[in-house]
Formats: structure tokens, sequence, C-alpha cells
């Protein structure tokens, strides 16, 4: 199973390299480098992880079509793969409507998803023309971007339980090639975990992602109403806060993010590859936290020796 | 000789159009060839990716200033010009230059862009930028954005030079009043006036002649080593297409020449329009010739008040060399001074 590690959220410039150079060390596979709404903009910063770090891969992403014209991501595609050689992934997505909307960017959701696919085949043939080999992922969560992933190289989706990870492993085992790569990109916080809801950084993080989940699959799983409440209350206050998360409650954010200790997370990731899972990008707060890439980088050597 | 102006500074300006090779061998070489920055021209959707080339280039320098030369507001979002301000002001520790303009002329007409105001649209937009780098929560719209409450989660505030690439007299005269610096385009006799207008213009907001830096970059052809002159010519047909009329109407070159390139450069694009380009349009256009005919107009250009020029494109023959030996010129004049 490969690892990756998301950085460039919130930090500075300096803290990236640092954690970049320690993942790169410490074998981890992948650096993803965040996009919008992170205040760094990422092509920029995967240029200078890539002149610190000598062999794990870069993902470049969530980058939203809605923000970038297709011929910008693969422009930034190319020129990093001609300037840094063939180790750039991207990660594709519309990306949270929330944060997109204070920049004036809106549309419904059926155009989002129409306006990631039409940018990811363009983007893919830009990409293979020019002979490079980027695998392109889109980020998914509901039943229609997983079955138009189908035209990527791979899917992250943006949840951690289980049961809809099978689910959503449904969508695409039958129709995907061998080399189709299917992972999760998902809020991470591996420590103590005794008190999730106190634990901000990881239920705001899952509160994000969990708002963000379409109709078709919070109907699926029956959590419709509370995701929808929450969406009330997002606009009501303009922000995720405590009132949000509260709502949404304890039993459903766990859903969509891991939180538990090395030991949990070394069990936990035994299970997704026996379904099938080949890659996971621990998402925010992980890569946020002063240490978290180092206590990947244990964790691995960890699963490793299993 | 002429007398030599020890107060300008020599550049190298490239394109997001050229080969990674090309400008990754300027960016290892300027520091040792003594350039005082280097100015990344962006090519729109042609080319190398802007910010990642000028992010490249940064990484690849350890001492030349590097700066935008110029991107257009109108092709990117403002949060994304926000964005990339602050991530490649802390790649280079203080030596990032963001130099913004509205664009050309026949990329805004082949884009569909039409601004009703572009000397106001430039305005907001630097307005915005800056009150986004002060960490402020910003509401604000115009033609080309709209953002509501949105800030770049800073906690402390980044101070970014912004120089303005700019050619009309409103143009210079907004540079004059907000901008640190203005990149300049144009004919000689065209920047004699335009540098008097930013001068003025700051001298009227309150503002020190010398608060705002004057950087000319005009098509540069050191024929002395080989640069093909269909290469010179296509560039200034390119240049021609995109002067605005304020600019050829204070110009003593023959018009209907000029009108006819404009209109061939806008139908069939620059290489067409180059067939028109005579050794006139060429001279007036361009600094061409030998390596001391060069300098010796940046000395023109410094008397009239020019604090840098910049050397290139159009990048043809053994523009290596070339460059090599315009700024061995410049540096022993500088040193027998």
């Amino acid at each position: 199973m490969k690892w990756g590690v998301a950085l460039n959220v919130r930090e500075s410039m300096s803290e990236t390299l640092r954690k970049a150079r320690t993942a790169d060390r410490g074998g981890i596979d992948e650096v993803w480098i965040t996009d919008f709404p992170a205040s760094k903009y990422a092509p920029a910063v995967a240029a200078a992880v890539a002149e610190e770090t000598k062999s794990c891969r870069i993902g470049v992403g969530l980058v939203s079509p809605l923000l970038y014209s297709p011929t910008q991501i693969l422009q930034f595609m190319s020129t990093l793969s001609d300037t840094y050689g063939e180790r750039f992934d991207l990660l594709l997505g519309p990306g949270d409507k929330h944060a997109l909307k204070k920049i004036g960017i809106s549309h419904t959701s059926r155009a989002m998803v129409h306006k990631s696919t039409q940018a990811l085949q363009e983007i893919k043939t830009g990409l293979s023309e020019t002979g490079h080999n980027s695998s392109i992922f889109l980020g998914a969560q509901g039943p229609r971007m997983i079955k138009a992933s189908l035209k990527a190289h791979g899917v992250l989706l943006n949840y951690s339980d289980l049961e809809m990870a099978k689910w959503a492993m449904e969508h695409v085992k039958d129709e995907c090639t061998d080399d189709f790569q299917i992972g999760l990109f998902l809020p991470t916080y591996v420590g103590d975990c005794r008190d999730f809801m106190k634990n901000q950084s990881i239920s705001y993080s899952a509160a994000m992602v969990a708002i963000g989940l379409g109709k078709t699959a919070s109907e699926s799983f029956g959590f419709n109403d509370q995701i929808q409440r929450a969406r009330r209350l997002i606009k009501k206050h303009g922000q995720i806060n405590t009132q949000v998360v509260s709502s949404l409650g304890k039993e459903l954010l766990q859903r969509f993010a891991f939180c538990g200790t090395v030991e949990q997370l070394l069990e936990y990731l035994k299970e997704l590859q026996s379904i099938g899972f080949g890659l996971i990008v621990f998402g925010p707060p992980q890569g946020i936290r002063k240490h978290g890439v180092d206590i990947i980088v244990e964790a691995k050597q960890s699963f490793d020796m299993i | 000789m002429i007398e030599m102006s020890s107060s300008y500074k020599v550049s190298i300006g490239i394109t997001t159009n050229m080969a990674v090779s090309a400008t990754r061998w300027i960016a290892k070489n300027a520091d040792q060839l003594g350039a005082r920055g280097v100015w990344i021209g962006e090519d729109i959707a042609l080319g190398q990716e802007t910010f990642v080339l000028t992010a490249a280039t940064l990484l690849q320098t350890q001492q030349v200033r590097v700066g935008t030369g110029i991107i257009p507001i109108t092709v990117h979002n403002i949060s994304t010009l926000a964005r990339v301000g602050v991530t490649l002001d802390e790649i280079a520790s203080g030596r990032f230059v963001f130099g913004l303009g509205i664009g050309g002329i026949q990329d805004l007409d082949k884009l569909g862009i039409n601004l009703k105001k572009p000397v106001t649209e430039l305005k907001k937009s630097i307005k915005t930028l800056k009150q986004l780098w002060t960490g402020e929560t910003v509401e604000a719209s115009s033609e080309l954005f709209s953002i509501q409450e949105y800030d770049l989660g800073l906690t402390g505030l980044v101070s970014i030079p912004v120089f303005l690439g700019v050619r009309g007299p409103q143009m210079l005269k907004l540079a004059g009043k907000i901008a640190d610096g203005a990149i300049l385009s144009a004919p000689f006799d065209y920047l004699r006036f335009a540098i008097d207008t930013v001068n003025d213009e700051a001298k009227q907001a309150g503002r020190k002649e010398d608060d705002i830096e004057k950087v000319v970059w005009v098509p540069t052809v050191p024929t002395f080593k080989g640069i093909k002159e269909r290469v010179a010519r296509r560039v200034v047909a390119l240049v021609i297409g995109d002067m605005p009329n304020a600019v050829l109407d204070i110009l003593s070159v023959d018009r209907e020449k000029v009108d006819l390139i404009r209109k061939t450069v806008a139908a069939s694009g620059p290489k067409a329009g180059a067939e028109f380009v005579d050794d006139e349009l060429l001279d007036v256009f361009s600094i061409s010739g030998t390596k001391e005919h060069m300098v010796d107009r940046f000395e023109e250009l410094a008397r009239i008040g020019a604090t840098e020029i910049v050397v290139g494109p159009p990048f043809s023959g053994d523009w290596r060399e070339a460059l090599i030996e315009i700024f061995t010129e410049v540096n022993e004049r500088r040193d027998s001074k």
C-alpha cells in the first residue's frame, strides 16, 4: 500500500519543506500539496518541494478546474515535470463549494461534476501527448464522480468508513482496469482520540468533508437530514463552528476521518488493503501538526515490518 | 563613446514560451553575469506555466531579483494572484517583485476580454491584493472579480513590491500614484514622455521620483551573434501589434505602414506582420546592433530616467554568448568609470 501525506494547508513554507524532507527520507511514497483554499499556490510550492526532496512523488491538489482553466493545469503539470522530472501527480475535483463561493465561483453540483470530468479528459490527453507519466486522480464522494473517475488513473475518496469505502468500491470494481488506483484522502489525526468532539483540529476537518457529501451518497447511508441541518447552520454562521460539529455528531463525523493510535491505524490499513485499496493520503490536520509527519513515518516503518 | 551612466541596472527578460533548457541556463547564470534581475513575461496559455517558472527561477538563483513582467490580471482569479504573491514572496525571501498589468491588446481580443474601464480595473485589483496581503477580510467586486468575506488566513503582514506594466497616459499616471515601479515597453520617443508622466504624477501624489523604479523592456536584437533578422522583425511586428494609438500618435513613424502591420498581425499573426517591418521600424521599436551600440542605447535610456534595462528576448543565434558579451561590456564600462 502506498502512503501519502498532505502538506501546505496553513503552515509556513519552511515548515512545509521541513516536513516534505522528513517524509521523503522516511520512505513516504507521496507528498501531496493542497491548493485553494490554502493560502499558498500549490504548483509553486510543489516546485520548492521538488528542489528539497529526492525520491517521493509529489501530488498537486486537490486542484479545482472551476478556479483554473484546463490549459493552466496542464501547463503547470508539464512545467513541473519538464523542470524537475517525472515525479508529479494531480488530484482534480470541484473543491469546497462554500470556499469557492467566497471568490466568486458558483456552480450547481451537476455543473461542477461536468466541468471536472471535461477538464480531466483534456488534461489527461495533453499530458499523455507531451510524454508525461503523471497520474491523474479524481477526488470523489458520490456515485457520479466515482463513475467519472474511471476515465482517470485513479480515484481518491474522502471518507474513512469501511462500509462507505466498500460501497464506493462496488461502483468501480467491475469496470476499472488493473492499473486503476483506488485510494482514500481523509482527515487524519494519529494520536489520542478519546475525546474526538473536543479535538477541534480533527472534528472540524471531518465536518468540512462531511458537509460536501452529495444527496445520493448521504441518502444511501441515511444521514441526509443531519448534513442538510449542518449546511443550514454554516449558511447562518458563515463558517464551521462547534454548533455545526455538534449537529453532525460524533458517529457521523468518524465516518469521514481517521482518529486513533498507531496500532489502530495499522489495523485499519490492513482492512483497507484487504478490500482492494492501494493508496492512502493522510489529510489535515496530520500534516499541520509539528510532529505529524514524523508520526506517519514511524507508523509506515511498523506497517512495512508486518 | 557616450558618457556612461552608472545609475542604471541591467536585467534579463524571459518569457513563458521559451524552452526549459533556455530559462534554466539564464537562471543558473544570472547571478554570475551580474544581472540585477530576471523578468518573466507571460505569453498567455503558451509554454511554461508562469508561476512555476517564476518559482523555479527564484529557486535556481541566489541573489538576483525575480519579477513577473507582467502577469495579466485579466486571466487569473484575484484570489489566485493574492495566493501566488504570498507563495513567491516566501520562496524569494525579499527577491520577488510582482509585475502586473492588463495584458496585450492582441491577447485580450483573442480571449474576448474587453474591459470597459481598464485603469479602474487595475487600480481596484491592486487595492484588493494589498488589502489581502495585510491580512484583511475583503469584500470587493469589479468587472473582473467578486469576492465576499475572503481572507488569506495570514498571521502577519506580507509586503510585496508591485510594479505595473503600463503604456497609455492614464495607466502611466496610475503607476506614478500607486506602484513601486513601472515596466515600460515603447519606442524611445514615447519612453521620454512615459517616464516624465510617471515622475510628474508621483510628485503630485507626494512621492519622490526615486520611489518608483522605471524598468524599460524593449526587444533587444544583438545582431553581432548571428541572430536571425526575421526573428527580430517578428518580435517587432508583435510589439507594434500591441501598441496603443496613444503611443503611436506621439511617434514620428510611417503611420500607414504601422497600421498595415497591426492589421496583418491581428489577422494572421506576427510572422505575417514581420514582412512589413523595415530597418527603420526595427530601430525605432528595438535595441539592435553591436554590443557597443546596444550599451550606448542603454545609456541613452538611463539618461532619460530608466533605472533598469531588460535584455531579451528574442533569444536566437548564439544568444548565450551575446548575453555574456553584453554584460561584460556593461560591467567594463562601469569599472572604467
